[in-house]
């Protein structure tokens, strides 16, 4: 049966989620599946980027599929579903952090003061091996970033979704979305460029 | 003249493609070799920011979520047989209450001038009703106390169900 369904509706990304979700509603739960495992890496990029807890992750993205699952007679395509799945994963991820009362420095004064204690060591690796590694060292250093900028790269960069659309799936304002996307890149480059010499990336 | 170099934004808005067609900013590229470097520094960025790298769920993920729905989907539905449950005795035991509380033989004459079965049923209902109160010596009140807490159950249920979805539950 599921597979009939999707061989059904190969033509168009969204009419075959139209498709998917109506197959759900109508009590084929197994067809349910599917869209777990289309969005499984959507939602393990944000849970994961989101929560620094390892134990954590798992169990959020599985409480993040079973939102999605009951509350799938409430969406009506007012947006892409991929956009209304990163939106309960953003939510989950929230909820979390508040709950377990970590600091989520919503207002942007505090964001602010929030950069200025971002950790520096500004020592030049002399290393070789660690050096080499620039994408390892980058990828440490996004998870430095506060939460906002890492879920916001995160949609914009792995899941390529639109400004638009990760505005829509946090809340966030259009214009902060993109003030945190580039300032969130630009923090990035400052680190790489404090932290190493020219000539280690300059090949 | 001094050099005016490329800002932060528009060397990430030239990488994210937005910018490509800007002849200008394609052009310092070509001869400024401090923004040619920020370019490359950007790259880096840009490209650890793409690795698909970390973030693997447990094999059999779906299927975990399977189970969990399905564990759900069950407890919930015994959630509610058991409103229903609730709902047909408390107002059960509500009508009984109404019927012994209201003038018994008013309400007998109403079922007996809707048809001669109604008012056979309704007195039996009423005098079996009666009977089985007395024999047990329940008082009215707890009759009433419990009528109204079956049906308040039953209510919360019927909420619960219709806007929180069949698995409130969970």
């Amino acid at each position: 049966m599921a597979v009939t369904v999707v061989f059904k509706c190969m033509e168009s990304d969204r009419s075959e989620s139209r498709l998917l979700v109506a197959e759900v509603l109508n009590g084929n739960s197994a067809v349910f599946k599917i869209l777990i495992e289309r969005y499984q890496k959507l939602v393990s990029h944000v849970v994961f980027r989101m929560v620094a807890n390892r134990s954590d992750r798992e169990d959020i993205c599985q409480e993040v599929f079973i939102k999605v699952y009951q509350n799938l007679a409430g969406f009506h395509f007012e947006s892409k579903l991929s956009t209304w799945v990163a939106q309960i994963a953003y939510n989950a991820c929230i909820n979390h952090l508040e709950k377990k009362r970590l600091p989520l420095l919503d207002d942007l004064h505090q964001e602010e003061n929030a950069l200025e204690k971002y950790p520096s060591d500004a020592a030049t690796p002399d290393n070789y091996a660690e050096r080499q590694d620039i994408t390892t060292r980058l990828r440490s250093e996004i998870d430095k970033l506060p939460v906002h900028f890492r879920a916001i790269v995160t949609m914009y960069h792995l899941d390529e979704m639109s400004y638009e659309e990760i505005a829509e799936a946090t809340g966030m304002p259009l214009g902060t979305v993109k003030s945190y996307l580039f300032r969130g890149r630009k923090l990035l480059k400052d680190r790489l460029s404090e932290k190493y010499r020219l000539e280690d990336i300059w090949q | 003249m001094a050099v005016r170099h490329l800002t932060d934004e528009q060397i990430q808005r030239y990488l994210d493609g937005d910018m490509s067609r800007d002849s200008d900013v394609a052009y310092h590229l070509q001869h400024c070799l401090a923004c040619q470097q920020q370019l490359e520094l950007y790259r880096k960025v840009y490209e650890s920011l793409q690795q698909d790298v970390g973030f693997e769920l447990a094999p059999g993920f779906a299927e975990s979520v399977m189970t969990r729905l399905a564990a759900a989907s069950e407890k919930s539905s015994r959630t509610s047989l058991v409103g229903l449950i609730l709902l047909v005795f408390g107002t059960i035991a509500l009508a009984g209450l109404a019927l012994y509380f209201f003038e018994v033989k008013a309400l007998t004459e109403i079922l007996a001038s809707l048809s001669a079965f109604g008012a056979e049923f309704g007195s039996s209902f009423v005098e079996s009703l009666r009977s089985a109160t007395a024999s047990l010596g329940v008082s009215m009140d707890i009759m009433l106390s419990t009528g109204l807490i079956l049906l308040t159950f039953a209510v919360i249920d019927r909420i619960l169900v219709r806007y929180r979805g069949s698995h409130y539950c969970l």
